[in-house]
């Protein structure tokens, strides 16, 4: 887990059976999700035809992973890559660029979403293969480190 | 400006991306050391340039792409003897004219696979990280690069913007 380490968060390992994917499934987001300790809140379908999966992280942050780079029939679609995204309202785009330009953190894009948004994400690459266990904490460095970024606003 | 590489995830950024057929049958790595961190480089269409420890003992490789981009990837966490790293940083920087300019071009940049930021001294530095914790295939490393290196040059020649 020392990749983790370099963003200052502790992510305790449990010993699991590896696989690899090469692309992702609702069921298979949803299963990494939950063992990165989150709390599926949803899933759906955006209007592009692509899936979606809404979650709580441990503590409190609400943030969603869409699906890009998909193929499959309609509500079965799998996934080549995955952006994981939450959001923090500020209230003014001065107050954005003000806490954005503050923020430095390498394992995730900061962006001003406009109308007073403060958006952060991560983009996963699925192509093949990651293992299962990596895409788990790749999903608990995103919400360490928007929980870290959520403190400081 | 286009290079070549197999990555059906490169397609969400908006980029186009011909796939060659490359290699699957290879192993998985949980971490990386400078050779691996090369022949990854190599096979994204790259040139390895220099590789070398930073103060920190950490090593790092720069690379330029056929195009010129110049970057370098790196270390993080690193440990062992000769170290071998779970995490890499990719970076490419570009000097703009003022700060303003650069404040302007990461307000407008939006392409979730990098971080942009302005780095100070009128640099904006482009940046994504790879986590390597329990593995992902020298394959995916590869089109980490690929990714990588296409978005910074479409933020080199002036896009990234949506």
């Amino acid at each position: 887990m020392a990749g983790v380490l370099v963003l200052g968060l502790s992510f305790a390992g449990a010993a699991r059976a590896q696989s690899s994917l090469s692309d992702w499934g609702v069921a298979d987001m949803r299963a990494a999700l939950t063992a990165a300790k989150a709390t599926v809140t949803g899933d759906g379908v955006l209007d592009d035809g692509n899936p979606y999966v809404s979650a709580k992280s441990a503590g409190g942050l609400k943030f969603t992973v869409t699906g890009r780079v998909c193929e499959g029939p309609a509500g079965a679609k799998r996934c080549k890559g995955a952006l994981l995204e939450t959001r923090f309202t500020l209230g003014s785009d001065t107050e954005v660029e003000t806490k954005r330009k503050q923020l430095d953190y390498a394992a995730v894009s900061i962006a001003n979403a406009g109308d007073g948004d403060l958006l952060v994400s991560r983009y996963l690459i699925f192509d093949y293969g990651i293992q299962r266990q990596n895409l788990e904490i790749n999903l608990s460095v995103f919400t360490g480190v928007a929980e870290d970024i959520w403190g400081k606003l | 400006m286009l290079k070549s590489f197999a990555t059906m995830s490169a397609l969400a950024l908006a980029l186009t991306v011909p796939a060659p057929a490359l290699a699957q049958s290879d192993g998985l790595l949980t971490d990386w050391a400078p050779s691996d961190m090369k022949t990854a480089i190599v096979a994204a269409g790259a040139t390895v340039t220099k590789e070398g420890a930073l103060d920190s003992a950490a090593p790092y490789v720069s690379g330029v792409t056929a195009n010129g981009l110049k970057f370098a990837i790196y270390g993080t966490v690193c440990s062992g003897t000769p170290k071998r790293c779970k995490g890499a940083n990719m970076s490419a920087s570009f000097t703009l004219d003022s700060d303003a300019a650069v404040d302007a071009r990461v307000k407008e940049i939006d392409r979730s696979a990098v971080s942009v930021r302005n780095g100070g001294d009128k640099s904006l530095d482009v940046s994504r990280y790879i986590i390597f914790d329990n593995g992902i295939t020298r394959a995916n490393l590869t089109t980490n690069i690929e990714v990588f290196i296409e978005v910074a040059e479409d933020i080199w020649n002036g896009g990234g913007v949506e």
